[in-house]
């Protein structure tokens, strides 16, 4: 012992990170379960159909704007959860996207 | 911090990664509810360690490998031997203390931060420290 049991703690606590694999794994797993949540549902049907013709009118694809909103959303979650896993020195950073992506979102993209 | 909290808690690779996970999936429905950057990893480390708590104390301990006790091996300052040893012997606290002594010295959160984290009286969060250093002191001579 060095006499400092406390500063040995804390070397012997230095945090680790995952492995590069389990990584990967669960960046995969989120994405899956991040498109499912962001699916539309048959319920959203009608309304979407209605503001399809809204957005048409102004010369956009629903479809194309419904996708790049998911996919916006999607890159999102997992800009911030790839941060949250490997080190929480980008948490500030990966909080910004997500809450850039849900202040576009709000504003009407 | 969510893998290693996991895997300091748990002693156990597979598990910590099964937390991990679990944790990082109830995180998805949870993001906008989350202030700021420091909500997010406050809410992280407090769902992982209450859930390695819980699962500690519901179920028989995992056999914990050899890798796990010599994590960071050789490229760690200081001495190597001496870190397995007293990551052993924290893997021999029972869960609570443990966890204090994981979020003291992993974290570097004080005695109010985890006794807000944990839920748990500040004398008590106190008292954990203090009678797991002991121990550790006691043990190490």
């Amino acid at each position: 012992m060095s006499g400092d049991l406390e500063g040995d703690l804390r070397r012997a606590l230095r945090p680790v990170e995952p492995s590069a694999e389990f990584t990967d794994r669960l960046l995969a797993r989120v994405a899956a379960a991040g498109r499912a949540t962001t699916r539309p549902r048959r319920t959203w049907l009608r309304p979407a159909a209605v503001a399809a013709g809204i957005v048409l009118a102004f010369g956009l694809s629903w479809g194309t704007y419904q996708h790049q909103l998911q996919e916006r959303a999607f890159r999102a979650h997992a800009e911030l959860l790839k941060a949250l896993a490997i080190t929480s020195r980008s948490l500030d950073q990966a909080y910004q996207v997500v809450h850039s992506s849900e202040v576009d979102r709000a504003d009407g993209g | 911090m969510v893998y290693s909290l996991g895997l300091r808690i748990l002693r156990n690779r597979a598990a910590a990664e099964d937390l991990t996970q679990d944790v990082f999936m109830q995180l998805l429905p949870q993001i906008s509810t989350l202030a700021s950057a420091s909500h997010a990893r406050h809410w992280l480390c407090r769902v992982a360690t209450h859930r390695a708590i819980d699962q500690l104390r519901r179920r028989p301990p995992l056999p914990t490998g050899d890798d796990v006790l010599a994590l960071v091996g050789d490229t760690e300052p200081g001495d190597p031997l001496l870190a397995n040893r007293l990551r052993a012997l924290i893997g021999e606290l029972p869960p609570h203390p443990r966890a204090v002594v994981v979020l003291r010295y992993q974290e570097d959160m004080d005695p109010t931060e985890i006794s807000e984290l944990l839920d748990m009286p500040l004398n008590t969060v106190k008292s954990h420290l203090r009678r797991a250093l002991e121990i550790l002191r006691g043990q190490l001579t």
